[in-house]
């Protein structure tokens, strides 16, 4: 169960307005605070759903906030946090200039709070509790006024002390009974409005909405056994004329109160400590740059840093913002944001991440993306939208948990009934004890924490791993995966292939250079990885490279052009086959070097064959022992790549993949992804995330291979940081992992509240005997809840190779 | 059912009673209550 304790609306999270232009739609994320349980989420959701010109609304119990996308001509933000605030919940809208860093500052500190206070309330009542109980014993065991304790456990906890108490202090045993019950009742009047006031005021809100949450299930226990206990003490006669013992449970009242506040303040640090991979990325941007101004360095805070400044970074310190590096060089820790444990060489021109570490050497560079559109903000923004967004098996714990309270009320009720007219003694403390333990020990806290702390832990693990999963949803699907999808250039190899052969006919028109020299000028004005390999290796060979009069991409097949008065045309068989240039002189290479994993590359210069350039792009190191882990977890690895059948299996061969398909044009992948998708596959696909984002967006889970700074604006609902395909098998495991521990904490929360609950009723007595005390049962309700979020928290620690 | 007392025939009734009210209340006036609600919001 969460607690939030009292105090107004608090502005963690600023509203985010992502307006969409064609549909005129906005969505806006408004902090919602005092929301404890599955039932409060359900209804505050409910409410906004609701609301005319709303979407869709989504409220996530975890995060305290609510993300509406709605219709502003329709409904304003205004209208929509008063909507909440109706339901009986906290709202407001937060400042419009607070960073991703003070937004998560804000939460922690929140959190921080809520823990420290729910603390001291837990242990002050202990406290009571304890007296309440040693106070409450000598108005047992045949008192005149007062019956036997009607709360077993209490009953057999009292009855092991009595002696010893009586030893200790028997003046307690010379003061009036009446005066005792008073005292009593003034403690635990004390406890309820003190430290209990936040469970009595939330129920009240709750109530006047037809809404019924984990604290009216509380507030009823409690204040039922309250006001028995109150009418017992001012008007026992009431009682006795009618045969009923006038009983008092007040130190019952104190102990389920204290030991409800103990499992909230344990269930709020734990829940603190799901987020701790997202304080840590917070906690890595330095809050102050060493600039140059005037000729002088200068440290300053880094919000006043303006794009285009000079910083200097010197060995050991942590880079302050993003930049390009102007002068000097060094080895860049960039092991937070990427997972990669290696630091990364930089030199002049090279961009820097704010946040990593600077190992080796000084240098200066130029400030460029600032405040919320660095590196490190998006980021934070991202895991903070992944951590506050919901899986589909949260529906399931949804369902159950918006009738859950008035079920279990009525539940209290017939446990009542059935108790006073069947049992064979004291029907109505059995009665009562047995009602009150049912109301108390369902808790729909526990389903309302089992899926989005799994979210939240698996999300930080994964931002560790240098993987950034874009939500529940992606989480989850990534653990269904069957079929995993992986583009060949810069995904399964480095992608920045290089020139390994150059081939002339047997009587060549030019020669290798010229060639080189004339294939380099048309590719320079091309984008593609084979083009930079071809224009790299002229460069190497300080050959000329001529600005090409025209150009013409073939879109898998090559590029034509003129250069110098040349006409050419680049590319494959097929584009040779479009300008009728026979390639069959230099076909048996062509075919050898495809054999071998080379892409081999025709060059034809005015209309006939002049020679073949073959580029080999070579396998990145961790890509065949990512392979290979996939198919130990049993998932099919498809290939897709545009280069030809031999090129292609050679890459598969050596990489050990089992299935290529060859000859794909990039609007192919997705017609791929489409085939295997209606052959019932649920289909990852692992590419660039710009080239291959159609493929991507296609795929059931698409994730994108991230490289430095542009992580953030990858498509695909999953980004690898460390740019290598073993994130893709981390990510994978580890949303298998996360879907189990979701598994078991719905399993858990469920069957507890199935046991429990009618346990509480009394299901065991005709059998066994066994009665649940009301203690007993406030004991189990927190330890249900700690026990779910503890054991989300394991995934922290889970090894997913 | 003669061994029922009038107090434990109070007691059934009243559950009955309670139970009935306790799914009214938190399911169908919900839902009567909020059309009412909405009007009156749109009303300002």
């Amino acid at each position: 169960m969460a607690t939030a304790v009292g105090g107004p609306a608090r502005a963690a999270d600023r509203p985010r307005a992502a307006g969409d232009g064609a549909l005129g739609r906005e969505t806006i994320r408004i902090p919602v605070s005092g929301m404890t349980c599955a039932a409060c989420q359900s209804r505050v959701q409910r409410t906004l759903q609701k609301q005319p010109g709303v979407d869709d609304a989504s409220v996530n119990l975890m995060m305290a906030n609510a993300t509406v996308t709605y219709d502003p001509s329709a409904i304003s933000a205004d209208r929509l946090v008063e909507a909440i605030r109706e339901t009986g919940y906290g709202a407001e809208l937060a400042s419009a200039d607070q960073t991703a860093f003070e937004e998560q500052e804000a939460r922690d500190r929140e959190q921080e709070e809520e823990f420290r206070a729910l603390r001291l309330k837990a242990i002050v009542s202990g406290i009571a509790g304890l007296v309440a109980m040693l106070v409450s014993m000598p108005l047992m065991g045949g008192h005149a006024m007062h019956g036997p304790v009607a709360d077993p456990f209490m009953r057999w906890a009292m009855e092991s002390l009595t002696p010893a108490l009586r030893g200790a202090a028997p003046w307690l045993y010379a003061i009036p009974a009446p005066a005792l019950a008073y005292t009593l009742l003034v403690v635990t009047l004390g406890v309820m409005l003190w430290a209990g006031r936040h469970f009595y005021t939330r129920a009240w809100a709750a109530f006047r909405h037809h809404a019924a949450d984990m604290n009216t299930l509380v507030a009823v226990g409690t204040g039922a056994a309250f006001l028995y206990s109150l009418v017992a003490t001012v008007a026992p006669a009431f009682f006795v004329s009618r045969g009923v013992a006038p009983d008092v449970y007040y130190e019952a009242v104190i102990i389920i109160i204290a030991l409800i506040l103990t499992g909230n303040a344990f269930e709020a640090r734990a829940k603190r400590q799901t987020s701790n991979a997202l304080r840590a990325l917070v906690s890595l941007q330095p809050k102050t740059a060493r600039v140059v101004r005037d000729g002088a360095e200068v440290d300053v805070p880094v919000e006043t840093l303006v794009g285009g400044e000079t910083v200097v970074v010197r060995p050991g310190e942590r880079i302050p913002v993003d930049g390009q590096l102007l002068s000097g060089e060094s080895a860049v820790d960039e092991s937070m944001l990427t997972g990669e444990s290696l630091p990364v060489a930089k030199r002049a021109g090279d961009g820097v991440i704010g946040g990593t570490i600077n190992r080796t050497g000084a240098f200066r560079y130029r400030a460029t993306t600032l405040g919320s559109d660095s590196v490190l903000a998006r980021i934070v923004k991202l895991m903070r939208d992944a951590q506050g967004s919901r899986a589909p098996i949260q529906r399931l714990a949804d369902r159950i948990s918006g009738v859950f309270v008035p079920v279990v009320l009525s539940l209290a009720i017939a446990t009542f009934v059935l108790w006073f007219v069947a049992a064979d003694a004291a029907p109505a403390v059995r009665a009562f004890a047995a009602a009150v333990a049912v109301l108390i020990i369902a808790c729909p806290c526990a389903m309302g924490l089992a899926v989005p702390t799994a979210v939240m832990v698996a999300t930080g693990k994964g931002a560790e791993l240098g993987i950034l999963v874009k939500g529940g949803e992606a989480l989850q699907r990534a653990g269904d995966v069957g079929t995993v999808v992986l583009d060949k250039t810069g995904t399964v190899t480095e992608g920045r292939p290089t020139v390994t052969d150059v081939v002339l006919p047997h009587a060549p028109r030019i020669d290798e250079r010229r060639l080189l020299s004339l294939v380099a000028s048309l590719e320079a004005s091309s984008e593609h990885p084979l083009a930079d390999a071809i224009v790299r290796r002229a460069r190497e060979l300080d050959l000329a490279i001529d600005a090409a009069e025209s150009f013409a991409s073939a879109t898998g097949r090559g590029a034509t052009g003129v250069v110098g008065g040349t006409a050419l045309a680049v590319g494959n068989e097929a584009l040779m086959a479009e300008w009728a240039v026979d390639v069959s002189p230099l076909r048996d290479a062509a075919e050898r070097l495809a054999g071998e994993g080379k892409t081999p590359v025709y060059a034809a210069v005015d209309g006939a064959l002049a020679g073949l350039l073959a580029v080999a792009d070579p396998i990145k190191d961790g890509s065949r022992e990512a392979i290979a882990r996939l198919h130990r977890m049993g998932l099919e690895v498809v290939m897709l790549t545009g280069d030809n059948r031999r090129t292609a299996e050679a890459i598969a061969r050596e990489a050990g993949i089992d299935r290529v398909v060859a000859g794909v044009l990039p609007e192919g992948k997705v017609a791929e992804i489409v085939r295997l998708q209606s052959g019932g596959a649920v289909v990852a696909m692992v590419g660039d995330g710009i080239n291959d984002a159609p493929a991507l967006a296609q795929a059931d889970v698409g994730m994108a291979i991230g490289t430095g700074t542009d992580i953030a604006a990858e498509a695909g609902d999953v980004v690898l940081m460390r740019g290598d395909l073993r994130g893709a098998v981390d990510a994978i495991a580890l949303s298998r992992r996360t879907m189990r521990t979701m598994k078991q904490n719905l399993f858990w929360a469920f069957v507890y509240n199935v046991v429990g609950i009618p346990v509480a009723a009394g299901a065991l007595y005709p059998a066994l005997g066994i009665l649940l005390s009301p203690i007993l049962a406030s004991a189990a309700m927190a330890f249900s809840s700690v026990s779910v979020v503890t054991n989300s928290l394991r995934l922290r620690r889970a090894r997913l190779a | 059912m003669n061994g029922i007392t009038g107090t434990e025939w109070a007691v059934i009734l009243g559950g009955i009673a309670a139970i009935g009210w306790v799914n009214w209340y938190f399911f169908l006036a919900q839902r009567t209550a909020r059309p009412a609600k909405t009007r009156a919001v749109r009303k300002q």
